[in-house]
């Protein structure tokens, strides 16, 4: 099994992938070369340069790398090629097995307005939109006088934000429509758009969903992400604190219906949006293995990963039916970006590192001390994922690990999510898409320096002074004998072939 | 037996400075020129391969790492970075930039370039932006700069370090 992806999901699939037993084979970046992905697996294959054209994104060198390898089957992890139809069907062509939905699949489920008609068909709610032509001006502002305002222009095959516009006013709709357009192009090369009602205060509740090639599909429960920072989620959980068994069946019913509907086979991830008083409608279909998915494996105690390798080896889903949650999880995403200069990405060498290790506690990382972030990729350092037997514990449990924590060299966005945390309204879990907009807004991280801070700074070069520097004399010219400096002699298996 | 370390150092934007003196087994530290000296403990955990675990009181136990002119320490749930400068009046303002030019602050692309030549550009004006891990970063004017050059378009990749932006000379004194 060849996984064609990097950081802490490389880690957590390869790792999943050898406790099935099969062979685990890395695929790097120059700059990855030592990553913790790389020693997670039985052997690794260097694609390329640090671009993730020239990498993780390049179809020929991947395919090649798994021909080498005498690899069997890809695994794409998320982001990257993960929704690629094309490169599904590129694998599918070079005989291997895709751990996914069918590339037909993907096509249909990755096209908003595609999938929005399939929900339709399914019975599924969806919201009140127009996916026409937008060419025609008058007809376009008369169906979003119909749709009403506020309102969204999206992308057909857009995601994370790209390609969307708030519409407040008639006023502002041939503008949005023409900028939405334009950016869609650029990212997605279908500058097809759509519109449809904007809800203000809803929540992003997602169904996990598994279906097998025997026609099973079951779902896994929810997971709440309304906590976003620019269509970026920053803490998940599950359950959702706004969902009850009734609601749960009802949403679960729903996508299992569109699964049902598309033939899918594999994991994937409904997104709905879900009103006050219980009302939800289909927002997206994600086709692949989702960040979030910890905080579903914690609550049913599943290995999504085992499944995926489970239903794509043709076996058929050990259950029928979801089991109810056990206890809470949460997921916090800590990045490598400085709240403190408007969440700027960092990049540079991991100086130190400790994760916590308590219970209730799991971490995924793609972290190891020594390691050069590169500046090409997202800046997903780890997830720290709290599980309790209630939302409070795992709560406190998140805090702690939180606190546990230490990495030095990049800045990251700890303070920012321990803020979060402690927010009364998350506290309460009263949440919207607008919480970060409502409630983040004035965050400043605390730049304060106690006399504390100085004082072990200064102690530490009067006590464990650096060899050759004395005590009262600092050269900026010094670079510190680091051991990763001194590892000139490690080896990755990088070469087709090398020793496991 | 006295030892001390004199520390200059620049954090969250400002100078500070420490004198930490020990004797006998008493730590003193006097903070930014404070006449009063503070009686602190420190213990060594261990020593790190470029720095040291501490039990520091009050505070906790820190992490120390050195990076070259660089200090990190992790104490109490946070993370700081301190940079070791020279001795300066305390309360003398930081100092600017006198490059002649900007750099890009990260490898990335060039999303937006905000000038021309010949453009006038107040401190803190935003130049150009640069995008990296699909994030944008504005690279501002460290000082009232007058713009000579641009040398950078959107969509360049460029590196970090790499020049995006020459000023011309300086303008003669009181000239807007």
């Amino acid at each position: 099994m060849l996984v064609a992806n990097r950081g802490e999901i490389a880690v957590r699939v390869l790792r999943g992938v050898r406790e099935a037993g099969l062979e685990a084979i890395a695929v790097a970046s120059e700059p990855d070369r030592y990553a913790a992905h790389v020693h997670a697996a039985d052997r690794a294959v260097v694609l390329g340069e640090g671009p993730a054209s020239d990498s993780y994104l390049n179809v020929d060198k991947l395919l090649a790398a798994a021909r080498d390898t005498g690899a069997e089957a890809i695994h794409p992890g998320y982001g990257f090629l993960s929704e690629s139809a094309a490169f599904a069907r590129r694998v599918q062509e070079a005989g291997l097995v895709w751990i996914g939905p069918a590339p037909d699949v993907i096509d249909a489920l990755g096209d908003k307005v595609r999938a929005k008609a399939t929900a339709r068909a399914a019975g599924v709610p969806v919201c009140p939109g127009y996916e026409g032509d937008v060419g025609d001006a008058a007809a376009v502002a008369r169906a979003a006088d119909e749709v009403g305002y506020p309102l969204l222009v999206k992308a057909a095959a857009g995601g994370g934000g790209r390609g969307m516009r708030i519409v407040r006013s008639a006023r502002e709709l041939p503008e949005a429509l023409e900028g939405a357009a334009r950016e869609a192009a650029a990212a997605f090369s279908s500058g097809r758009v759509f519109l449809e009602r904007y809800v203000e205060r809803a929540r992003h509740v997602e169904i996990q969903i598994v279906g097998d090639a025997h026609g099973g599909v079951v779902h896994l429960g929810e997971r709440e992400c309304s906590v976003q920072r620019r269509y970026q989620k920053v803490v998940e959980e599950s359950p959702s604190p706004a969902v009850d068994a009734a609601l749960r069946a009802r949403m679960g019913d729903a996508a299992v219906a569109l699964a049902r509907a598309a033939g899918y086979v594999g994991a994937g991830t409904v997104e709905f949006l879900l009103g006050e008083g219980g009302a939800f409608h289909f927002l997206e279909v994600n086709t692949r293995l989702q960040v979030e998915h910890p905080v579903t494996e914690c609550v049913t105690g599943l290995d999504l990963v085992r499944l995926q390798l489970a239903v794509a080896a043709g076996e058929r889903l050990p259950f029928a039916q979801a089991p109810a949650p056990r206890g809470h999880a949460f997921e916090l995403r800590v990045c490598a970006e400085d709240p403190a200069r408007n969440f700027a990405p960092q990049a540079g060498r991991v100086l130190h590192l400790e994760l916590p290790q308590m219970p209730g506690v799991r971490v995924d990382s793609g972290l190891r001390a020594g390691y050069e972030i590169p500046p090409h990729y997202d800046s997903l350092l780890l997830k720290l994922i709290a599980h309790g037997p209630d939302r409070e514990t795992a709560r406190r449990r998140a805090l702690r690990a939180l606190d546990a924590l230490v990495i030095l060299g990049p800045t990251t966005n700890a303070a920012y999510l321990r803020a979060i945390l402690e927010h009364e309204r998350f506290v309460a879990g009263d949440l919207t898409t607008g919480f970060v907009r409502d409630h983040m807004a004035d965050f400043r991280a605390d730049t304060s320096v106690s006399d504390a801070v100085l004082v072990a700074a200064a102690a530490a070069d009067l006590l464990a002074p650096e060899s050759g520097a004395a005590v009262g004399a600092t050269s900026a010219a010094d670079v510190a004998p680091t051991p990763w400096r001194t590892l000139a002699a490690w080896r990755t298996h990088d070469e087709p072939g090398g020793a496991a | 037996m006295s030892r001390s370390v004199r520390r200059h150092y620049e954090v969250a934007g400002e100078h500070r400075a420490i004198v930490l003196e020990q004797v006998g087994a008493a730590l003193r530290a006097r903070i930014d020129g404070s006449a009063d000296a503070l009686v602190v403990d420190a213990k060594l955990l261990r020593a790190l391969p470029s720095g040291a675990e501490l039990h520091v009181v009050p505070g906790g136990r820190a992490v120390v790492v050195r990076d070259g002119p660089r200090v990190h320490v992790a104490l109490g749930g946070r993370t700081y970075v301190l940079d070791v400068v020279a001795a300066r009046a305390p309360g003398a303002a930081p100092a600017v930039s006198d490059e002649p030019h900007a750099t890009s602050p990260m490898t990335g692309v060039v999303a937006k370039v905000l000038v021309a030549p010949g453009a006038a550009v107040a401190a803190g004006g935003t130049l150009c932006v640069v995008e990296a891990m699909k994030m944008e970063f504005a690279v501002d004017a460290p000082r009232d700069v007058v713009v000579d050059a641009v040398r950078c378009a959107v969509g360049d990749r460029v590196d970090i370090g790499q020049v995006l932006v020459t000023y011309a000379a300086a303008a003669p004194e009181g000239a807007a």
